[in-house]
């Protein structure tokens, strides 16, 4: 699935030229510097994904934590998104038994790692074609974040495709299949 | 003692409609200090029925409070269609920077609106004294001492439509209570009915102000009270669609209460107390959150 696109979104008062490939069964890591536009190039897609991904569904688990007014908890939300799933991943199941310790708890409560494994699990609960994740290793531990490269060695198993921004290269490296460059000159390049 | 039914009546729709766009504030900004109050819709309010004492009245056989109201309509009218006119994708952009910028400054902005238009409203008041004009006082605290009787089947009409619109906006209303940056990603176009929400609330906000003035900082105490008990605590749509009927009840008792003590001839208007309390609520409510307010 390629992505493409010139002139029509600006970053920084930078135009943005496009040209992401995505491949099923793979992941592309998007890499740039701090600030250069990945999020906002991520809540683009996000925005347009219609214009881009016709008839592919497309899961996103962005950078902003989930904050709901009341005390709702994982599995209320989880019933709210009822409508919007497709299919029951294999090794789903088995995650939501693993973090049962606190999935009961009201969102609201949870400590920010928490609620980011919240929020990974409601993402991948609605599955897809195409996970894009942002940042998702933040706030969690060590232990968490092999939980959640397994996760990501499941979803290449399933042939989905994967792009992910992530700052700690390290932590990944062993999954990664492209790379993919945010270059800031004259315009924002976005090559992979 | 006589019990005046229209104006119970009226008293529960209005406590309705201040419950509801508390409620649907809070909702499209993901914040649970977001009110009509410190979102500044307090203020546009008042502004409208401001404008409308520069309308002669001679001119037209509506009285102030229907002039103000039709204003805000006439307003809000125009800037939907010249904002439809120049739709583009420039500004999705710009409705997503909204969304991104912190609610602490979006809140900010709105209590500084709400007392800039105090503050306009001081200067029209002293310059109807200083011209020796009859100032109109209709509009002072909230209070429903000057209700009219014909009032009440616009009252009822609104509240219909009000309830059905909520009805119809609630199916997936648990998608904003979840986040609005979460629920962008899947195919319900969800700022569509941010945006609904967000004109619903405000209509509602400024049919009550031009007619009883303001009830500051109710919109922010009503979701809180309703969401402190165990059966709404967990349901955004049945605090939405049942919940506010009950605010609506409670607030139809505080005006009975406001009515039936009359002190030294002297009745308290329900918008002098709501503003005393809701002021000392919103401080608890930040001293209480700290950090999660942002």
């Amino acid at each position: 699935m390629k992505i493409e696109f010139k002139n029509k979104l600006k970053i920084n008062n930078r135009d943005v030229n496009c040209s992401l490939d995505l491949r099923n069964g793979c992941l592309t890591h998007l890499r740039g510097p701090n600030g250069s536009g990945k999020s906002s190039f991520i809540q683009f897609l996000k925005l347009h994904q219609s214009e881009f991904f016709n008839n592919i569904n497309i899961r996103f688990v962005d950078q902003f934590p989930l904050q709901p007014l009341n005390d709702i908890n994982y599995y209320d939300c989880k019933k709210s998104l009822g409508s919007f799933r497709q299919e029951e991943l294999d090794f789903y199941s088995h995650l939501e038994v693993e973090f049962s310790s606190f999935l009961n708890e009201p969102i609201n409560s949870l400590s920010g790692g928490q609620k980011q494994i919240a929020k990974i699990l409601l993402g991948l609960y609605l599955s897809g074609d195409i996970f894009v994740f942002d940042e998702p290793l933040q706030y969690l531990d060590d232990e968490t974040v092999t939980t959640f490269l397994d996760l990501l060695k499941e979803l290449k198993k399933l042939n989905k495709a994967i792009l992910i921004i992530e700052h700690r290269k390290e932590l990944i490296q062993d999954i990664v299949d492209y790379e993919a460059q945010l270059i800031i000159e004259d315009e924002i390049l976005i090559r992979g | 003692m006589e019990v005046e039914v229209y104006r119970v009546i009226i008293s529960f729709i209005v406590g309705y409609f201040l419950c509801v766009s508390g409620s649907l504030s809070q909702l499209i900004t993901n914040n649970s200090i977001a009110s009509p109050s410190t979102l500044g819709m307090d203020g546009f309010g008042v502004l409208f029925v401001i404008l409308s004492y520069f309308i002669p009245n001679h001119f037209l056989t509506y009285s102030n409070e229907a002039v103000s109201f039709i204003l805000f309509i006439v307003v809000m009218i125009t800037f939907i269609s010249i904002k439809k006119l120049f739709n583009s994708n420039q500004n999705k952009m710009i409705q997503n920077i909204w969304q991104q910028s912190s609610i602490k400054n979006i809140i900010i902005v709105g209590l500084a609106f709400n007392l800039l238009i105090g503050a306009l409203f001081s200067i029209v008041q002293f310059l109807f004294m200083a011209l020796n004009i009859k100032f109109p006082t209709s509009i002072w605290f909230g209070n429903f001492r000057q209700y009219d009787d014909s009032w009440l089947s616009l009252f009822l009409i609104c509240f219909i439509l009000t309830y059905a619109i909520v009805i119809k906006l609630s199916n997936n209303i648990e998608l904003l209570n979840i986040g609005v940056n979460f629920s962008q990603g899947l195919k319900v176009d969800i700022n569509r009915l941010q945006k609904q929400c967000l004109y619903l609330s405000l209509v509602l906000t400024v049919l009550v102000i031009s007619y009883f003035g303001v009830f500051s900082f109710l919109g922010l105490i009503f979701p809180h009270i309703l969401r402190s008990l165990n059966i709404f605590k967990e349901n955004m749509k049945a605090e939405l669609i049942f919940g506010s009927l009950i605010m609506g009840v409670i607030f139809s008792g505080i005006d009975f209460l406001c009515y039936s003590f009359i002190y030294r001839g002297a009745e308290f208007p329900v918008g002098m107390v709501s503003s005393v309390l809701g002021a000392f609520f919103l401080i608890f409510l930040i001293m209480k959150s700290k950090i999660s307010v942002g």
